[in-house]
């Protein structure tokens, strides 16, 4: 058993002997011949992988496994339903409107998604006739697979109400398993005379640790798969069925994708339920991996303090910058730590207020960055002025789009086309519209192209580094 | 001819000094007021953030929204008006939310910024909003709150209390994991939103609205398609938009003039050059 103080002085001394033994562990390692350190890399990198992966693939554990399968098949009968309706042909949502334009009342027929625009058009728009979206019945068989989604859905909400009653037989036997773990916790700490600061409790006081709390998260895992999972999708559904039995207001589109997301909610109430036996140590795992990021922090300041003190040393070229990293890297960190010291004292936070947020933070650091990317602005004309020359015909189309894009996309470009309708196919040659098809259309099929090279680039860079083949690469020459 | 071929190479400080006036004057002065059209995927956001359960919600339907803060004062000025125009969105509807801010300096711009809105409009700290401390590491922070967010945030900004001290943050009762957030708002100038997507927006099917800078817009387009992301506000535009579509007008209408103006300068310049440039071809072709 590992106990680790959670305060006092004894965890300031367990940070210390931790700090040791890393620095330890990689000065041990740089004493391992050369021929053993890559496999001794690659086998601890490979072991962290394999955590992660068996983690993701091995199943629930056994208890939970019947309410798994019965969710699995409420989803997918959820899912037959929700194709099923989808079949259906929905008619698109249609508003007659009537406004005032010119001195003369206008009335037009417009999509529905059309109406806000509109509004900020021509001020006051009154809407004189809505159609909703309806099924249209017979096309597409309609009535038989809305029937069918009906039938469906109640087998759906069956099989809901079974795993809700599984449940919540399952739910007194993991209190039991926790009560006893939690007595078991108790005698282990009297048993090796383990101090406050070495144990964490839970608002009740029982002790927190790998076991106990892994039964009180799937307790709680369970009561929210009933409660906020499945009660509201059976009610939902309940109600999404009677709305389909009376054929004449029923809007099958609303109800698809109110059954679309309550199928997403059954699948997260099963994926919630699908803890193994290495899902407590997950959080442990990420602890270890952001303790390892954080020694990038340190190793990053270590590297620039040497950098720039041989510049200082050496008196080379520059050496007033190197130097004014000092004095930067010092006076926030002494401002820094000053700060919680005065914030104590009266009088205090007036003063740490002025120096860290008035002068240090506010009046240095926020100001040097905004006028550092400010400048880029200035880079980005002249860098466009140069590069934009029309020297073949791939760089004319490129110019094209770019100034259709860059017009369409402020309001002076929008007020050059704003004479065109919104409505109708001439409103599809409004600038603001040719700059969403540009970008939802070609430019999106380049993006998902590039995207798919650099995720196959990336895969094969990273076994390539992950299998040693890149050269210089986990301490196989450097360390 | 002298002219024209000197088009080919103006001086860059001409350049630099045009650019200066036409951001800086349109700013001072609002002499250029455009309708600011409202465009889909703005749309969308706006309409995701009007169905979000209030406040008042019934206590099994209760969520907070969460404001992803990775900004510093180096986009201030294009993701800032971006967070405000949601924030007073959220505000109005009652809409809980916290702001959490991955950016060391974007946590002091944010909060401040957020705590004046909410004076404006007397909402109260701990009720109506948060502010969660400064998280240093990303993707592990979204990992862990997938399975528990106020042992993961710790603290809050302004007390430095516990986040389970639900007495004196109402908002964080019944907050435990991921999914009880009602929605992300990913204000950034980086490719961060991927990690949201997959961590909270697929594991926890949580709407995601990404507020990029311009430069990140083209690639917001794919998540929006594949309806990872639920709305955009594309860089100061979206922002000028989504203050349209609430009615307001704000930092992002007023620097919309600017945009217009420093964009037709851009093309103007584009347009000269590509005079120059053909001029000084013509007399190198006819010497």
């Amino acid at each position: 058993m590992f106990f680790v103080p959670l305060r006092g002085y004894s965890l300031g001394l367990a940070i210390g002997a931790c700090v040791v033994l890393g620095v330890l562990l990689l000065f041990l390692l740089t004493q391992v011949p050369h021929r053993y350190r890559k496999p001794i890399i690659i086998g601890v990198t490979f072991l962290f992988g394999w955590f992660y992966f068996l983690e993701f693939m091995i199943p629930g554990d056994r208890a939970t496994a019947p309410v798994r399968g019965i969710l699995r098949s409420a989803e997918h009968k959820l899912r037959l339903a929700q194709t099923d309706l989808e079949a259906i042909t929905v008619i698109k949502g249609q508003l007659t409107v009537q406004y005032v334009e010119g001195g003369r009342t206008v009335k037009r027929l417009i999509p529905k998604d059309e109406l806000k625009n509109l509004e900020l058009d021509k001020g006051e728009v009154k809407v004189v006739h809505e159609d909703k979206d309806r099924p249209r019945l017979g096309e597409h068989d309609g009535v038989r697979r809305v029937m069918r989604a009906r039938e469906i859905m109640a087998a759906a909400v069956a099989d809901l109400r079974r795993a809700k009653s599984e449940i919540e037989r399952l739910r007194p036997q993991v209190q039991r398993q926790l009560d006893q773990e939690s007595k078991k916790a108790e005698a282990e700490a009297k048993r090796y005379k383990l101090t406050k600061e070495m144990l964490a409790r839970d608002e009740q006081g029982n002790i927190l640790n790998q076991r106990t709390k892994a039964l009180r998260k799937r307790i709680d895992d369970l009561k929210d798969a009933a409660q906020k999972k499945i009660d509201p999708t059976i009610a939902t559904i309940e109600s999404a069925r009677s709305e389909l039995g009376n054929l004449s207001t029923a809007d099958v589109e609303s109800i698809r994708s109110v059954a679309a997301a309550k199928v997403e909610d059954v699948s997260l109430a099963r994926s919630t339920l699908s803890d193994n036996f290495l899902t407590p140590y997950k959080e442990t795992a990420s602890n270890i991996n952001a303790v390892i990021g954080s020694f990038a922090i340190g190793l990053g300041v270590f590297g620039l303090m040497s950098l720039h003190g041989k510049t200082i040393r050496r008196r080379r070229r520059g050496w007033i910058n190197s130097l004014a990293f000092y004095v930067a890297l010092f006076a926030m960190a002494l401002v820094g730590f000053l700060q919680k010291y005065l914030q104590q004292k009266s009088g205090g936070q007036i003063l740490s207020d002025a120096l860290y947020s008035g002068i240090l933070f506010n009046g240095a650091y926020i100001s040097l960055q905004a006028t550092m990317f400010s400048l880029v602005a200035f880079y980005i004309v002249s860098a466009a002025y140069r590069a934009f020359r029309v020297k073949s015909r791939e760089a004319v189309l490129m110019m094209g789009a770019a100034l259709l894009v860059m017009l369409g996309l402020v309001p002076i470009g929008q007020w050059m086309t704003s004479g065109i309708t919104h409505v109708g196919w001439l409103g599809s040659f409004r600038l603001e519209r040719v700059q969403d098809w540009i970008m939802t259309v070609p430019n999106m099929a380049a993006q998902r192209g590039m995207a798919f090279g650099i995720g196959v680039g990336g895969l094969a860079m990273a076994l390539r580094i992950w299998l040693s083949l890149e050269r210089g690469a986990y301490f196989d020459k450097q360390l | 001819m002298g002219f024209l071929t000197y088009l080919d190479r103006i001086d860059r400080r001409i350049m630099y000094l045009l650019l200066a006036v036409v951001v800086i004057v349109p700013l001072i002065f609002p002499i250029i007021r455009q309708k600011t059209e409202i465009t889909p995927e703005v749309m969308k956001a706006y309409e995701a953030v009007e169905k979000l359960p209030t406040k008042d919600a019934p206590r099994k339907d209760y969520k907070i929204a969460v404001i992803s803060v990775f900004f510093g004062p180096g986009t201030m000025a294009e993701n800032r008006p971006q967070m405000e125009a949601l924030v007073r969105h959220f505000f109005r509807r009652g809409v809980p939310f916290g702001i959490l801010p991955f950016d060391q300096a974007g946590t002091t711009l944010a909060y401040n910024k957020v705590d004046q809105i909410a004076k404006e409009m007397n909402k109260e700290y701990g009720k109506d909003w948060i502010a969660f401390s400064w998280q240093p590491i990303f993707d592990q922070t979204l990992q862990a709150m997938a399975t528990n967010v106020p042992r993961t945030l710790g603290r809050d900004k302004r007390y430095n209390a516990p986040l389970t001290d639900t007495k004196r943050f109402p908002i964080m009762e019944g907050i435990k994991t991921a999914g009880d957030f009602s929605m992300v708002v990913e204000v950034t100038p980086s490719g961060t939103v991927p990690a949201w997507i997959s961590y909270i927006g697929q594991t926890k099917k949580v709407p995601i609205v990404y507020c990029p800078t311009g430069v990140m817009v083209p690639e917001g387009y794919n998540f929006l398609d594949a309806h990872q992301i639920v709305g955009m506000l594309p860089g100061l535009m979206g922002a000028a938009r989504y203050e349209a579509a609430l009615g307001e007008k704000g930092f992002a209408t007023r620097a919309a003039g600017s945009l217009s103006t420093s964009h037709v300068l851009i093309i103007v310049l584009i347009i000269l050059g590509n005079i120059g440039y053909f001029m000084s071809l013509r007399q190198r072709s006819s010497s």
